[in-house]
């Protein structure tokens, strides 16, 4: 009665156990699968497991006028076999096609990693590196905070010490660019 | 200097100040005031003490609570470490690195760098350097080689300002300045925290989503493949259950069918019992017959009254 195939009546995955592991950005594909997986298991644990044992040869004797009816039952009965059934290849070949993409993407995931981590050990040297701000020079604010601090020395800006925000545009190195060029092209002073 | 310093008061002396042109009409009985009622005068005096008045829960804040106190500073500046180099071309020993100190360079007589007094001292003894730059300076004058310009002597007036001010407030001064000092410093670490904790934020949350892909890697295609033979499972289950019904529906039919024959015969029975019966009861000569063996069976009872 039960099939070639293995029987499972309940799911091997510690759930809980899972959830911990997981980020929220993969938690949401965990409750997918959580919730399909749940039905089932529920559905499995209210349905018996396997055909109930029947005694006819007591049936037969409490109901002996109809013991041939009786015999043809349990001739059926035990003839009977329920199919198992077995899981078809094509959804088998989906979840290895998921797991392809989950391969990649750990993939993807490792590159960014090790990209970053070049990043973070970059910034982490750099300043490991650098003086205390204590002691820092004039070039080392500079050098270590460009948001805060500029050197005209070598920057091409034009000075804003309260921050007007004059750099901001290129309109005033353009319009200064060559001094020659008046302010309207078109008035000529000529009176 | 505070004025307080100029008073010459112990803790527990008194001194009554009277104006010159109140003096005669000064009360007698002036000295006799008493510490829970001090006077106006004393009042004034305690002030300068900075004794605080009946009432007061502590002594009046002084502008020169602070005068002639030595201000420095409540941590030494970080040392710069040792191997430290802008360049690795950098040569350490004939350029170190200029450190910031934490207190500019001792003077003497005000201004004058101690460095050109001990320069002297090995050659012309301590009071050397003292006579060498005061024969310049006064060489200097006499020859006119220095002129002192009409307001020359102001610079005086403004030494004796600068003292003044140094000794009132030079401490309040270099603590404000210092707080300032110390607040631009925590700005510029906080700048740098910010920028490490992005990449210490970094490190942290990458290892937890590698440990989560991780954790999907080993546990998610074993579920998926769980659900679908739970599905399967389930189905058959089912199909247990229909075929399970269907012999009980066919099994308790039979039962059914069996009892209600068996009630069916039995109630047929009773009936046939009962009309018998009651066609008997009816009949004439079965109630005579039943009566006189009634009758015979009284009279044949030997009862002993």
């Amino acid at each position: 009665m039960s099939g070639a195939a293995k029987r499972v009546a309940a799911s091997s995955v510690n759930w809980s156990k899972l959830a911990e592991r997981l980020v929220p950005e993969h938690a949401a594909e965990l409750v997918r699968v959580k919730g399909v997986s749940g039905t089932f298991q529920s559905a499995v644990s209210q349905l018996p497991a396997d055909l109930p044992k029947v005694d006819f040869a007591a049936l037969k004797k409490s109901l002996p006028a109809h013991s041939a009816v009786i015999d043809s039952l349990q001739k059926q009965y035990e003839a009977i076999k329920i199919p198992y059934g077995e899981v078809p290849a094509e959804y088998l070949k989906e979840v290895d096609q998921w797991v392809e993409f989950n391969n990649a993407r750990i993939q993807l995931h490792d590159t960014k990693v090790a990209d970053g981590l070049q990043e973070a050990k970059k910034v982490e040297e750099k300043w490991s590196k650098a003086p205390p701000v204590e002691h820092f020079d004039r070039q080392h604010f500079v050098e270590y905070f460009p948001a805060h601090f500029y050197d005209l020395r070598y920057q091409n800006r034009i000075p804003d010490p309260c921050n007007v925000g004059l750099n901001e545009t290129t309109e005033i190195e353009t319009r200064f660019k060559d001094y020659k060029v008046l302010r309207r092209a078109d008035k000529v002073d000529d009176h | 200097m505070s004025l307080s310093r100029c008073l010459p008061l112990g803790q527990n002396a008194r001194v009554i100040i009277i104006p010159a042109r109140f003096a005669h009409a000064a009360p007698a009985s002036t000295n006799a005031a008493s510490d829970d009622a001090p006077n106006y005068f004393q009042k004034i005096a305690l002030r300068f003490q900075g004794v605080p008045l009946k009432g007061e829960a502590h002594a009046p804040k002084s502008a020169f609570d602070d005068a002639n106190k030595e201000w420095s500073a409540p941590e030494v500046l970080p040392a710069i470490p040792k191997d430290f180099k802008e360049h690795p071309d950098r040569d350490l020993v004939n350029y170190p690195y200029p450190a910031r100190p934490m207190y500019p360079p001792k003077t003497r007589l005000l201004m004058m760098p101690d460095s050109w007094f001990t320069a002297f001292n090995n050659v012309t003894g301590v009071s050397g350097p003292y006579l060498f730059f005061g024969g310049l300076f006064a060489f200097l004058l006499n020859k006119e080689l220095w002129v002192f310009e009409e307001q020359g002597h102001m610079t005086v007036g403004w030494i004796l300002f600068y003292l003044l001010v140094k000794n009132t407030s030079g401490y309040k001064i270099d603590q404000s300045l210092y707080q300032g000092y110390q607040e631009r410093v925590n700005f510029f670490k906080g700048l740098i925290q910010e920028d490490l904790k992005d990449a210490v934020q970094f490190r942290k949350t990458s290892a937890a989503e590698t440990e989560s892909l991780n954790a999907i890697k080993e546990a998610l295609p074993t579920a998926l493949k769980e659900s679908m033979a739970l599905q399967l499972e389930a189905t058959y289950r089912k199909n247990v259950q229909t075929v399970a019904t269907e012999l009980k529906r066919r099994i308790d039919y039979l039962k059914e069918t069996e009892e209600t024959k068996q009630r069916f015969e039995k109630e047929q029975l009773l009936k046939l019992i009962n009309s018998s019966v009651e066609k008997q009861i009816n009949d004439k000569s079965f109630k005579d017959q039943y009566l006189s063996n009634a009758i015979q069976q009284l009279k044949g009872l030997n009862l002993s009254v």
